[in-house]
């Protein structure tokens, strides 16, 4: 348990994504302790958010309980695998120094960030779920707690990503204005293959999350694995306030 | 003596409660939170001088105060390591720490104040507004000192601004469901003394706030 702690906060400190690393184009993350330790995290909060059903259905909501704690670690891999060829596509035009290996293992790691801060928010959300009733309450709940971890996320990739467009050491004899062009340059490519690609993340993972529904688990519905995708997450995020 | 002397050290953010990094001690914190939550709690589920509403009130207090703090925790550290203020940490939660300290000392404090008029025999609503302004000056302490640990930490680093805020929204957004649901505080004279209202956990304050704050807004709507 220790270990796995100590594990998760080198993640979320960045040691397997110094700045020097990724100068250098090196990504040095254990892949197999990251996704571990992300599924692990990813189905803590999976169980957070299966609580629900768990307490409000019979003996139905164990298997909705189960599904959910499988489901969420499951969102962020396919999510991630859908993505991560646009991201490594798009960098790699704008000449960034990280191979499609190493693309994936830096969306590997936000993506580990990602499920620390849900699996930090559990408690809060197994709280919420013991005390109130309010299906739709705990459906806007849970899709602003996954609105936050995505935001840090992101925000933790932004980070990585403009480490790997910035100049090592500048060609010798260019003036003081030059080097800081060639830095505002590559920030600027940074910033604009990460904004394209958050984007495509985004609506990937929001309608990722919509197709693999049901995570709660609609009291008034039968359980089952995958609902019948209509309409789209908005339709459903529109509902969810109607009927609070 | 000894009890005297943390009291002290908290209010002025001195000694073992001074403002900067060092093991934050945890025990004595909670310590004094636990009684001068449970002081104001007896007196503020006093009144009509029912004991058993006091000592409800008593046990409510002191877990309004910790349990909120300690859901949102975890929390509160995954952001700080993500702003890359793992470094602050320590200091970042004992300002945290002292501010609850503070906040539930203060109360204490006025618990004395409340019990005097109490004594006045006032009715149940003017009790409700005057354990409201209770919590409300306590609130108040509680950012003197919370400003006093954060200035320099902000002041380092901007990043602690956010990290501030964010454990401030979610501790209110948390705190108000869990004031919510250990309703009845102050007890109506005039009723039974239970420890939780009747379907304390079937209400929701955000969804009765949701449809209040929609009411409004849509007969403004039908008048225009």
């Amino acid at each position: 348990m220790i270990a796995f702690l100590r594990e998760v906060d080198r993640l979320l400190r960045g040691e397997y994504t110094r700045d020097a690393d990724l100068r250098q184009g090196r990504i040095v993350i254990p892949v197999g302790q990251v996704a571990g330790t992300g599924a692990l995290l990813g189905a803590f909060y999976g169980a957070c958010m299966g609580s629900f059903a768990l307490l409000r259905h019979d003996e139905i909501g164990v298997l909705q309980f189960l599904l959910t704690t499988m489901k969420v670690p499951l969102l962020f891999l396919f999510s991630l695998l859908v993505t991560a060829p646009s991201l490594y596509v798009f960098s790699a035009l704008a000449r960034s120094r990280l191979n499609f290996r190493q693309t994936m293992l830096l969306l590997f790691a936000s993506s580990g960030v990602i499920t620390a801060v849900l699996a930090s928010l559990g408690p809060v959300t197994v709280f919420f779920t013991v005390s109130t009733k309010s299906y739709p309450f705990i459906q806007i709940l849970n899709l602003v707690v996954f609105s936050i971890a995505g935001l840090i996320g992101v925000g933790f990739l932004r980070k990585a990503i403009s480490r790997v467009f910035e100049p090592n050491d500048p060609p010798p004899g260019l003036s003081a204005a030059a080097v800081e062009n060639l830095t505002d340059h590559g920030a600027r490519r940074a910033r604009t293959i990460f904004t394209a690609w958050l984007v495509i993340y985004g609506v990937v993972g929001l309608q990722m999350g919509w197709v693999m529904r049901p995570f709660i688990g609609d009291p008034e519905a039968p359980t089952v694995f995958f609902r019948e995708t209509e309409h789209h997450i908005l339709r459903g995020i529109l509902d969810a306030l109607k009927y609070m | 003596m000894r009890i005297a002397s943390e009291i002290d050290g908290v209010l002025r953010s001195e000694g073992e409660h001074a403002v900067g990094v060092g093991e934050v001690p945890w025990r004595r914190i909670a310590f004094l939170i636990l009684a001068s939550g449970l002081a104001y709690g007896l007196v503020m589920g006093s009144l009509g001088w029912k004991l058993r509403g006091s000592l409800y009130t008593g046990v409510k207090v002191p877990l309004l105060l910790t349990f909120a703090t300690t859901l949102c925790l975890p929390f509160f550290y995954v952001l700080n390591v993500c702003l890359g203020l793992r470094a602050d940490f320590s200091a970042a939660l004992r300002g945290i720490f002292c501010t609850q300290t503070t906040l539930a000392l203060a109360l204490a404090s006025l618990a004395p104040v409340v019990l005097f008029l109490y004594a006045t025999r006032i009715e149940y609503p003017t009790a409700l507004l005057l354990n409201g302004l209770a919590f409300g000056l306590a609130s108040l302490a509680g950012h003197v000192t919370l400003a006093r640990h954060y200035r320099p930490l902000i002041a380092r680093n901007r990043a602690h601004r956010l990290g501030l805020w964010s454990w401030f929204g979610l501790y209110v957004f948390v705190s108000i469901k869990v004031g919510w649901i250990l309703r009845p505080f102050v007890g109506d004279p005039e009723l039974a003394t239970t420890f939780f209202r009747e379907g304390a956990l079937d209400e929701n304050p955000y969804v009765v706030l949701f449809w209040t704050v929609g009411g409004f807004f849509w007969s403004l709507v039908q008048r225009m």
